[in-house]
């Protein structure tokens, strides 16, 4: 809930120049693939709850989700934040990726450990990260 | 030679002036008897310069299909011209034409 | 009971031809990212292959020979081998994205990484073109790759309100948020998918090897125009599955476990036992015939003996490449690069090697010396001038597209 009230100050900013925009557009992008990426573990925990789905397939489904969202958070790194508006920004979003990331490994062991009934629980924590995001991508797009 | 020789060669007029190349060569069967067949003649050969245009084979027949794609290739190859066997001489590596204005493809069918 | 048969050929065209790697990736692809409104350019595909896959097996019938063949024969050896390298470079490029799809559709089953899988796959594709006789694996392949129909099962179980795709599929338009560039360029993939070159070799390469005459053109017909037509609506069933299951999860399509996902979550383990079946049977189909069209294409321009058919002692250099293709196809996805990647620029290089196919097949197929009174009629012609244009502008706007839209992002 904090985390979408730094959301919600921080897209009330206007932004001054290309370079934030340029920023900013970066970040809803990130959040973009890294929720394409939640929800698809989230879809394969519930394959999980109604046993339609095994260990094998499941396996693959959440590692290749934790992969491609490990791939986007360090790609983001990377970015080279213009002002002290987008280091907030940069905040929120590096809180969302690790705990987007955390989650994602977390169901990953899980899985290849066979606790596939630990599945939903995990992915109903990943929730409230998934709407942020989603809001995110929504707004900065 | 052989008659796929020709193909490629460098054709010029009475004057010497650039004509382009040899692009096909005609053929009819109206030889001696050879075994079954009667043997092949050379009747003339096809003139120009878009030899990859010619190529297609759109110069033998009346209303081959496609129209579009036949349209296109008649308008490549409009400068292409037929050189009866009858008005050519062989020299060193270029044909030479006894004519200096030569007429279009006549078609087969 | 012979008729039924050789309808096998049309059919392992069809799904292992028409639903290969490129259609099941394109197809969830756009599915997820467009919903239907993309269902128009698969339809005009299935037209278009329809109509030059009729074309060049009526060629390969009444000729007995093969495309390259009569296309080297038509434009001389130096524009005919512009033609083969770009066709040769499309089809080797979709070979790499087949031999990987089999590698991760067994990954899906195992969980074990798909670059082990890779070699194992690249021999046994050798394997099964120099000892499985032509038929036994165009009807192993087939049988086998009709088990994608769960896609079509899990589309029905999952209820959709059909009035509102049908309304999708009927009124395309951008859907908000997305650039026409990027609606074009996944237009353009799906178009490439649809209208692989590789298919038409294989096709008339395969009439050829099983010695069609004239009096087969019936069943070539019967072939085509079923055959591809149930690949097309398959292919609908994919976009339809993701439209329905992750488009409204904002799922960007990335690796074929997310393909299968919504077979899995509609028909469960059974679903999913099947959609493996189904991919790979599918994709080593494709991988078997675009191994066998690089030979095909190579051998008939360089005038080789070719076939299957030989025995490989016979047709020696025919075999080594079809050897060593599929040894390079698999040394491009060791290097692990991403075969869904692969796949995507796969399509994109085929849509712009188009025109260089079907153009001279267009050519020869109107020609009376090779075809006599077989030539093509009015109205074939006139649909084949529509798509020539088509063809024409696909190829040219492919890379342009490519590169404004960073192939799709």
């Amino acid at each position: 809930m904090r985390r979408l009230l730094v959301l919600v100050l921080v897209a009330g900013c206007v932004s001054p120049s290309f370079n934030d925009r340029d920023y900013e557009l970066k970040a809803g992008n990130t959040a973009k693939a890294v929720a394409s990426s939640l929800s698809t573990a989230i879809l394969g925990a519930d394959a999980a709850r109604r046993h339609k789905a095994g260990e094998p397939y499941l396996s693959v489904l959440i590692g290749n989700a934790e992969k491609d969202a490990l791939a986007v958070q360090s790609t983001f790194d990377g970015v080279q934040p213009p002002n002290a508006a987008a280091d907030r920004l940069k905040g929120t979003v590096d809180d969302l990726l690790a705990s987007a990331t955390t989650g994602l490994s977390q169901m990953r062991i899980a899985c290849r450990r066979g606790h596939l009934d630990r599945l939903p629980a995990l992915a109903d924590g990943l929730r409230s990260t998934l709407d942020e995001l989603r809001f995110l991508a929504e707004h900065f797009q | 030679m052989r008659g796929a020789d020709l193909l490629g060669l460098p054709v010029v007029g009475p004057g010497g002036e650039d004509l382009g190349r040899v692009l096909d060569v005609r053929l009819v069967q109206d030889g001696p008897i050879l075994g079954a067949f009667a043997a092949l003649r050379i009747e003339g050969l096809v003139v120009g310069r878009r030899a990859l245009a010619a190529r297609l084979g759109y110069d033998r027949y009346d209303a081959q299909g496609p129209w579009l794609v036949a349209a296109g290739v008649a308008r490549l190859t409009r400068g292409t011209r037929y050189l009866p066997w009858a008005d050519l001489q062989l020299t060193d590596g270029e044909v030479r034409s006894q004519v200096a204005d030569l007429g279009p493809v006549p078609k087969i069918a | 009971m012979k008729v039924v048969l050789k309808v096998f050929l049309g059919i392992l065209t069809a799904i292992g031809g028409f639903v290969d790697i490129g259609d099941l990736v394109a197809n969830a692809v756009v599915g997820a990212r467009f919903g239907l409104s993309l269902a128009w350019v698969v339809v005009i595909g299935v037209v278009g292959i329809c109509l030059f896959a009729d074309m060049s097996g009526r060629v390969a019938a009444v000729t007995g020979r093969g495309t390259f063949d009569l296309v080297r024969e038509r434009l001389g050896p130096r524009a005919g081998l512009a033609n083969l390298v770009a066709s040769t470079f499309v089809t080797f490029l979709t070979l790499a994205a087949e031999v990987g799809g089999v590698a991760l559709a067994l990954e899906l089953a195992t969980s074990v990484s798909y670059l082990l899988f890779v070699p194992l796959v690249a021999f046994l594709v050798w394997f099964v073109i120099w000892r499985m006789p032509f038929e036994k694996m165009e009807q192993a392949f087939g049988l086998a790759g009709l088990a994608l129909l769960a896609f079509a099962v899990a589309l029905w179980q999952l209820g959709p309100d059909w009035s509102e795709l049908l309304r999708q599929a009927t009124h395309p338009s951008v859907p908000d948020g997305e650039g026409h560039p990027t609606y074009l360029f996944y237009a353009v993939s799906l178009f490439g998918a649809a209208m692989t070159p590789y298919e038409v070799f294989f096709f008339s390469s395969g009439a050829v090897e099983e010695g069609w005459s004239r009096k087969d053109l019936r069943t070539e017909r019967l072939n085509v125009y079923l055959g591809f037509p149930l690949g097309g609506l398959l292919s609908l069933a994919i976009a339809a599955c993701a439209t329905l299951v992750l488009l409204p999860q904002g799922i960007g399509v990335d690796h074929l476990d997310q393909v299968a996902l919504p077979v899995v979550l509609s028909l469960g383990k059974v679903g999913l036992a099947f959609l493996i079946v189904g991919f790979v049977a599918a994709t080593f189909g494709a991988a078997l015939e675009t191994a066998l069209s690089t030979g095909y294409s190579l051998s008939q321009y360089l005038g080789w003996q070719w076939g299957k058919r030989t025995a490989p002692r016979e047709a020696a250099r025919f075999h080594a490449v079809v050897l060593i293709s599929v040894v390079l196809g698999a040394m491009l996805i060791l290097t692990t690069l991403d075969p869904v990647k692969v796949t995507e620029y796969s399509l994109v290089f085929s849509a712009v090697a188009l025109p260089l196919t079907y153009l001279p097949i267009l050519v020869v197929a109107n020609d009376p010396d090779y075809m006599g009174e077989s030539v093509n009629g009015r109205v074939v012609n006139a649909l084949a001038s529509v798509y020539l244009v088509l063809l024409t502008v696909v190829a040219f706007a492919a890379i342009p597209l490519m590169i404004a839209t960073k192939a799709g992002q």
